[in-house]
């Protein structure tokens, strides 16, 4: 599903360059539960954007089910992330103006997909993410734990071929954490979803097929 | 194209649904005012222009003006041509006017002056100016040496020339007119203003006084034709032609050179105006959304990392900022259409050129709201690009 090679990102801050990925290669499977793991700041974060398509890298090659994205343009890559990719952010990135619902159709209504559609799509994905009596709520009125599920929902709403998500549970408290760990391995498990997951946190290691160790910008082992 | 507007659209009006009503409410109060502020100028010069056309109408040279034939100095047979004049079905009232451009001497004063000779009761079926009489009487039927005054001529009764005046002259004070070499005394019977200075610069005697100092019997300088109201005035003047008046013939617009030129300087003003309230417009627009556009960066950053377009985005701003502009235009269109226009019929604007009362076209409306439709667009198009455009990472990180 993805294949990436000698992947490199430089930020250069004033006049420092700081070297976030230092060559790293890798290949995840389709239907895999992947997590990348390892201290902080050792390029985390930055290997699931230039993956998810949200930064450019330096160097390198990254082929997301045969399609090599470095290349494309920015109006490509925004297409592509709205047919092909989910995600779900650290902390709940959600639209404060919008409800549960809407916040879950908005993607599907940018692709154009009619109304009656989107909306059964949205609410039978809100309620398989346990939110189907949270519809009509807006953010305010939702928990952590179920805002961040919207975002589960928005994710998944257009079928992705990868989801995404950058330390889900950052901002969790441990029960909330638990249950959106289990809601992916059961997409995972039950859908087939391939997941690509960035976390810190030991306990979550058990949730996963796969584990990815970064330590200053390169791989340190895959287990 | 057609589900990213409605994707702009749907972020919009949830953005002006689930935002802060206080702002919403206070942008479009000040848009209300902007509108009325570009209207209001137009309206007062449609106005102004108004009274302007009423004045030169009513109190000078009527709808349509008859001149003798190019190197001739008078209209000979005068009333014959204004009893035929008269017998026409679109006439209201003529009036054949001998004039005369001489000397008003007061005491150790003099104003040189254009005095017209009238029959009265045939000058008062066309022109008002026997109602802007402010102190004293018209002349009437069958006054001899007496002398109606513009008060541009006589002073006082607030003329705008008073240093060229005769400077005060009163009713029944005894003025002299010299017309070439004659002199005639006149008993001053009435003062007039109509507000307006080109018309309270003459005076007005009887048509046998006029006769009897230049010395011609039955003959006029102009005739002034009033018609029922409607009439078309292009219209009545190829009539006119069609039955055999050989004299020039000309409708009221054709006097109205000076009228043209304050006309366009009112408006020059209020287009200088009007551009300082677009200026308003466009700033109090820009910082709106500029502060929105702000106050979301994060939410633009996830907008566009789950593939909503930067066009879909600043389209979505676009349309909270033409909102905001068009209920504000709402609202300014139908305060100055049912509230202020109604409110100066009954309570004209009493302007120096006397009372106006609100007139706003429907094509300068529209042509103001085109303006300030276009001032929103732009000014809610440059932050929400400046925006949209920046990383977003940095937008969802920063």
């Amino acid at each position: 599903m993805i294949q990436v090679k000698d992947l490199k990102r430089t930020y250069v801050v004033g006049k420092v360059e700081v070297h976030a990925l230092r060559g790293v290669s890798f290949g995840v499977e389709k239907g895999e539960f992947l997590a990348i793991m390892g201290p902080s700041g050792s390029g985390k974060s930055t290997l699931l954007h230039q993956l998810g398509l949200l930064d450019t890298p330096t160097s390198g090659e990254i082929v997301i089910d045969g399609v090599d994205v470095i290349g494309l343009s920015e109006h490509e890559r925004t297409i592509f992330r709205l047919n092909q990719l989910g995600y779900v952010f650290q902390e709940y990135a959600i639209l404060p103006e919008l409800t549960a619902l809407e916040n879950v159709y908005l993607p599907s209504m940018m692709m154009g997909k009619k109304r009656e559609h989107y909306l059964k799509s949205s609410t039978d994905i809100l309620e398989t993410v346990g939110l189907g009596d949270r519809l009509h709520h807006l953010p305010r009125e939702l928990s952590g734990g179920e805002q961040q599920r919207v975002a589960v929902a928005r994710a998944l709403v257009n079928k992705p071929k990868i989801l995404f998500a950058d330390e889900p549970c950052a901002n969790l408290d441990t029960e909330s954490s638990r249950q959106i760990l289990e809601l992916f391995k059961k997409l995972n498990k039950e859908l087939g979803q391939t997941i690509v997951m960035v976390s810190h946190e030991e306990w979550h290691k058990k949730y996963v097929d796969r584990i990815i160790y970064l330590k200053d910008g390169m791989i340190e082992k895959i287990s | 194209m057609l589900e990213k507007f409605k994707v702009s659209l749907f972020l919009a009006y949830k953005y002006l649904t689930g935002g802060n009503k206080g702002i919403t409410i206070f942008t479009i109060f000040i848009l209300t005012l902007v509108f009325l502020q570009l209207v209001l100028i137009s309206a007062i010069l449609g106005g102004a222009t108004n009274r302007f056309n009423d004045l030169m109408i009513d109190y000078q040279t009527g709808n349509i003006v008859i001149e003798p034939k190019e190197d001739t100095e008078y209209i000979s047979d005068a009333s014959r041509l204004t009893s035929k004049i008269n017998a026409l079905p679109e006439v209201t009232g003529v009036s054949a006017r001998i004039k005369g451009v001489g000397k008003i001497i007061y005491v150790d004063k003099s104003v040189g002056a254009t005095v017209i000779g009238i029959d009265p009761l045939d000058e008062n079926t066309v022109t008002k100016v026997n109602s802007a009489i402010v102190d004293g009487d018209f002349i009437s039927k069958l006054d001899r040496g007496e002398i109606v005054l513009g008060r541009e001529i006589s002073g006082g009764y607030g003329a705008l020339m008073e240093s060229k005046s005769l400077g005060g002259v009163k009713v029944g004070d005894k003025v002299n007119l010299r017309i070439g070499s004659v002199n005639r005394e006149f008993r001053v019977k009435g003062i007039y203003t109509t507000l307006f200075f080109l018309v309270d610069s003459s005076a007005y005697i009887n048509k046998k006084d006029m006769e009897d100092i230049l010395g011609v019997q039955d003959e006029a300088h102009e005739i002034a034709i009033k018609l029922n109201p409607g009439e078309d005035e292009e219209e009545f003047k190829k009539k006119l032609m069609g039955i055999g008046i050989n004299e020039e013939i000309r409708v009221w617009r054709e006097f109205a050179g000076i009228v043209e030129l304050l006309t366009r300087t009112i408006t020059q003003i209020g287009n200088i105006l009007n551009l300082i309230g677009l200026l308003i417009a466009f700033v109090i627009i820009f910082i709106v959304i500029y502060i929105n556009t702000i106050n979301k960066r994060r939410q633009i950053g996830v907008q566009k990392a789950i593939g909503i377009g930067s066009n879909v985005i600043v389209a979505s701003f676009v349309l909270q900022a033409i909102f905001y502009a068009s209920f504000g235009m709402f609202l300014g269109f139908f305060a100055m259409q049912y509230l202020i226009t109604p409110y100066t019929i009954t309570h004209p604007i009493q302007l120096p050129v006397g009372p106006v009362i609100l007139s706003l076209s429907n094509t300068e409306a529209l042509f103001r709201a085109a303006l300030l439709f276009f001032a929103t667009i732009l000014a809610s198009f440059i932050p929400a690009y400046m925006v949209a455009r920046e990383d977003l990472l940095k937008l969802i990180w920063d």
